[in-house]
């Protein structure tokens, strides 16, 4: 009889089609390990201190940015909100993507277009990303633009965007700050602190515990403790890599 | 005369940075003292590789900073850094404000401000450093000067540490561990259900086939 | 059942079969065209990209979200309305369960068609299953839509085998003919075939409930995860269960009394069908208020930051029109209206009907809208309205619906007829005297 048989190996067909899926859609989130392979040189944790105390809300940040990463105006991949608080004091505050360590956005990818590079940088696979726009949904800081044009410019037919270098945008796809590491890679301050006439964001290392504006270099650990640095909205649980210094005694948790 | 005086000591200063920050010129992506004698009298017990940087004193009226470094009793607290400030008269120098640094290798190399400390009556000034990873540390401690008897000086110690602070942890909940299994839970119910409707299907459909009358003429005569 | 309603309700269910009559004609010339617009504002949103919709960097999904659970949801409560008259064994169900089903698929190829077209890049869609991250909700999705597609286009097939066995005998030789005989597996109504497929509809029917709930679960899940105020709320997957049932049982009594009207299915199908359904209904939108005001009084009553903006803006801010429109208008009216006995069953059930699939819809619109507008950094609100493109695409798929039902209708028995003589028992029925029009059509 061959009844049984046949059923057997749909089954069986189903059951390891549906596996290779399963097993190619269950790599593990990536997330770097405690110990580089080199101890002697540790691979970079990028973190970023933005002091408010300083910040002038001058937006030279976002213009450098979006010169950079060849963006239109409305892109504000670092976005300086002017904030009024409840003492009706008002300070201004940047805000890039904060490359969270539990990144809701990575984890809502469907196609596992964005991911962690091995610096803790989150970035985006442009060339993966399908813009269902699941990630700026799910990003509680609303870090993430979505192209719904093609970018400003002529078009550069021999241009070849990378996860590390997206320049330039992809249309119908979703893209975000990724801490310059086209620039970071070879030696250079990421455009924005470069840009920063008040010197008021800091890019650091988490692993060598070293951070610099460009002029001043500290230790990123003190410079986070002494200030009593905090993470915006902490408590999701998502685990910032970008620290706030607190301006005029503001209140701060708006 | 004041110059004069103004041009030695900045001739000085240049000649003690080519001389002794040489290794460190712009390019080097790994800073190293060059001049690390072997010092077999030290103890190397607790301790690998800790030498006095050399001293070099080009200017006479330049303070001479001597920086010493020795891990803690605790030895998870690091090494105590000290600097003795003395004055070309050989006179250690109190109340001086020493500023301790490192170089670092961040977008090129940088002096990392580690503290500032202020020298006692014995002409000493001290500071806890842990540092954050283990190898080796350039350190620099500067001097910025008083007066026209007591110019700016700095000395250097390569600290080759093998105690350093606990890497930062990732910050992942012990949770994610478990709930990056669920996926694979859920993967064998969907699988049972596509499984379990194929069955519906491929049962039903076989049922009817193989329980249909063999002469199927009956029904379809009309 | 005497043999005169019998072959009544024979010649009823298999009247649309093969008809192509002016009206017919009509109606689909004029579904096609709303469709054909759709299809059309489809493609020109491909050809220019999202920009052309009014989606913008704060409010990133819009009506085809909505639309996608909006659908979705019509399409489980005719799942659910069949299977669970099915399991109940609900002597009166014989007429209902094919618009149900039928509903049931249509609504789903049209809600699953949604996430394509809100995609960036639709030419992508297969990357979902070649590079799938089993922790994304949107993989979830997939998944669960493909499973629930699957199981709802099974669970239409097999109840049909003995109906296309009928179709088939009613029809002279021909290709057509032969058609429905590969389909209809060689069904003569032998016990050991009715063994197989009761076995077979009893495993979709309890299967189905399952899949259709982890469907709206799953759609829930897709705004719970998230850390948004207005969307991360345990109560969500229950909530759109619920909404779906309500939102599909109404549909279904729409679908019942056009078809009832237009296909002259009087006779069988009563005042007595749609007061049990307009019971289920009540039930439903009974159940789904309780959880709404649940919902929000958890919320309301903490006030917490993240929270309240979205509550505000919901209750007396720029969403209130709709919110207490859809309350009132969209539910706690329809809900009295069926609740009450007395005369115009059916009308006041159809008019609740109504009221409630556009309460639902705008409900849906209050979950996505708000929660996407809400400012996450807490300074500014998106803003949101649709161009023409998500409303011509809206209207098309809102039309392909019913075009799909008569279309399918046009082939199919539009009520069981095997499903009756299980309920009324079996009468020997000479079946030559059915000649439906697709036969003589058919073959002329």
């Amino acid at each position: 009889m061959a009844g049984p048989l046949t059923r057997r190996q749909i089954l069986a067909a189903l059951g390891g089609a549906g596996a290779t899926a399963l097993a190619a859609g269950l790599s593990p989130i990536s997330f770097p390990e405690a110990d580089a392979a080199d101890p002697s040189k540790p691979e970079r944790q990028w973190a970023m201190v933005i002091d408010l105390r300083k910040c002038d809300g001058c937006r030279k940040c976002t213009q450098a940015c979006q010169e950079t990463h060849e963006l239109p105006t409305n892109f504000e991949w670092i976005k300086v909100f002017e904030v009024t608080d409840k003492q009706g004091q008002s300070y201004f505050m940047p805000r890039p993507c904060f490359q969270c360590e539990n990144a809701p956005c990575l984890r809502v990818c469907p196609v596992a277009a964005t991911f962690r590079d091995s610096e803790g940088v989150v970035l985006v696979d442009q060339n993966r990303c399908i813009g269902c726009r699941m990630c700026m949904a799910a990003c509680p800081y609303g870090a993430r633009y979505f192209n719904y044009k093609d970018p400003p410019g002529t078009p550069n037919p021999f241009a070849h965007p990378t996860p590390e270098f997206p320049v330039p945008q992809q249309k119908g796809t979703v893209g975000k700050c990724m801490f310059c590491v086209h620039r970071t890679e070879n030696g250079q301050l990421p455009a924005c602190v470069e840009a920063c006439g008040m010197q008021a964001l800091w890019i650091g290392d988490l692993t060598t515990d070293v951070a610099t504006n460009g002029t001043e270099t500290v230790r990123l650990s003190q410079l986070i403790k002494e200030n009593d640095a905090f993470r915006y909205k902490e408590e999701l649980g998502t685990g910032p890599r970008v620290y706030y210094i607190a301006g005029h005694g503001q209140h701060l948790d708006l | 005369m004041k110059k004069l005086v103004c041009a030695i000591v900045a001739l000085g200063i240049i000649g003690l940075s080519v001389v002794v920050a040489g290794p460190f010129a712009a390019g080097t992506r790994t800073p190293r003292v060059a001049t690390q004698p072997a010092d077999a009298g030290h103890d190397h017990g607790t301790v690998v590789g800790l030498a006095p940087a050399p001293i070099t004193d080009p200017a006479a009226t330049a303070a001479r900073l001597v920086v010493t470094a020795q891990p803690f009793e605790k030895t998870e607290r690091g090494y105590a850094l000290q600097v003795n400030i003395v004055a070309p008269d050989g006179k250690p120098v109190a109340d001086a404000q020493v500023k301790f640094y490192e170089l670092v290798d961040l977008f090129g190399t940088r002096e990392m401000l580690l503290a500032a400390a202020t020298t006692d009556g014995r002409g000493a000034a001290s500071y806890g450093y842990l540092p954050a990873h283990p190898g080796s540390h350039p350190l620099i401690v500067r001097f910025t000067g008083r007066d026209r008897t007591l110019t700016a000086g700095e000395g250097r110690l390569t600290l080759e540490a093998t105690v350093s602070a606990e890497r930062p942890a990732p910050e992942r909940s012990g949770f994610a561990a478990f709930s990056d299994k669920v996926p694979y839970a859920a993967g064998a119910l969907v699988l049972t259900v596509w499984g379990l409707i194929a069955f519906a299907l491929i049962a039903t459909a076989r049922g009817v086939i193989g329980a249909a009358p063999r002469t199927s003429t009956k029904g379809e005569t009309a | 059942m005497d043999r005169r309603t019998h072959d009544r309700y024979l010649e009823r269910a298999m009247w649309s079969i093969g008809r192509g009559d002016r009206n017919f004609w009509i109606a689909v010339v004029g579904l096609g065209t709303l469709v054909a617009a759709g299809i059309y504002a489809w493609i020109y949103q491909i050809q220019r990209g999202l920009w052309v919709t009014g989606l913008n960097q704060k409010v990133s999904w819009g009506f085809y979200i909505i639309n996608c659970v909006f659908f979705i949801g019509i399409s489980y409560g005719g799942a659910m309305t069949s299977a669970i008259l099915r399991l109940t064994n609900a002597k009166w169900r014989a007429p209902l369960t094919r618009l149900a089903e039928t509903t049931a698929v249509a609504a789903l190829l049209v809600g699953a068609v949604y996430p394509i077209v809100d995609m960036g890049r639709p030419d992508r869609f297969l990357f979902i299953l070649l590079y799938p991250q089993a922790g994304s909700p949107v993989v979830w999705d997939v998944v669960a839509i493909s499973t629930y597609m699957l199981a709802s286009l099974v669970f239409l097939y097999l109840p049909l085998i003995p109906d296309l066995a009928i179709t088939r005998d009613s029809l002279g030789a021909g290709w057509l003919r032969r058609i429905y005989n590969v389909l209809s597996l060689g069904w003569k109504g032998t016990p050991g075939q009715e063994r197989s497929l009761a076995r077979g509809i009893g495993i979709m029917a309890v299967l189905i409930i399952p899949l259709a709930v982890s469907v709206h679960s799953v759609l829930a899940w897709l705004f719970a995860v998230t850390a948004r105020g207005g969307w991360h709320s345990t109560i969500f997957a229950p909530l759109f269960v619920l909404a779906a049932m309500l939102s599909g049982v109404a549909a279904v009594i729409l679908v019942v009394a056009a078809f009832r009207k237009v296909y002259g299915l009087h006779e069988f199908i009563t005042a007595k069908h749609f007061r049990y359904l307009s019971y289920l209904l009540v039930a439903l939108g009974i159940g789904y208020l309780y959880f709404m005001v649940s919902e929000y009084l958890t919320e309301g009553y903490l006030l917490e930051e993240s929270t309240t903006p979205v509550l505000e803006a919901i209750f007396i801010g720029s969403y209130a029109p709709a919110f207490w429109s859809f309350t009132i208008i969209g539910l706690i009216f329809p809900l009295c209206l069926v609740a009450l006995p007395g005369r115009f069953a059916i009308a006041r059930a159809c008019t609740a009907s109504g009221l409630v699939i556009a309460g639902m819809w705008l409900k849906r619109f209050l979950i996505v809208v708000p929660g996407m507008a809400e400012p996450v950094m807490p300074w500014d609100w998106g803003r949101y309205s649709p161009t023409w493109v998500e409303v011509t695409i809206t209207i098309g798929s809102a039309a392909a619906i019913p075009l799909i039902l008569i279309i399918f209708f046009r082939f199919f028995p539009v009520m069981s007829v095997h499903e009756m003589e299980e309920v009324e028992g079996a009468v020997e029925t000479p079946r030559a005297a059915l000649r439906p029009a697709l036969a003589e059509g058919g073959n002329g």
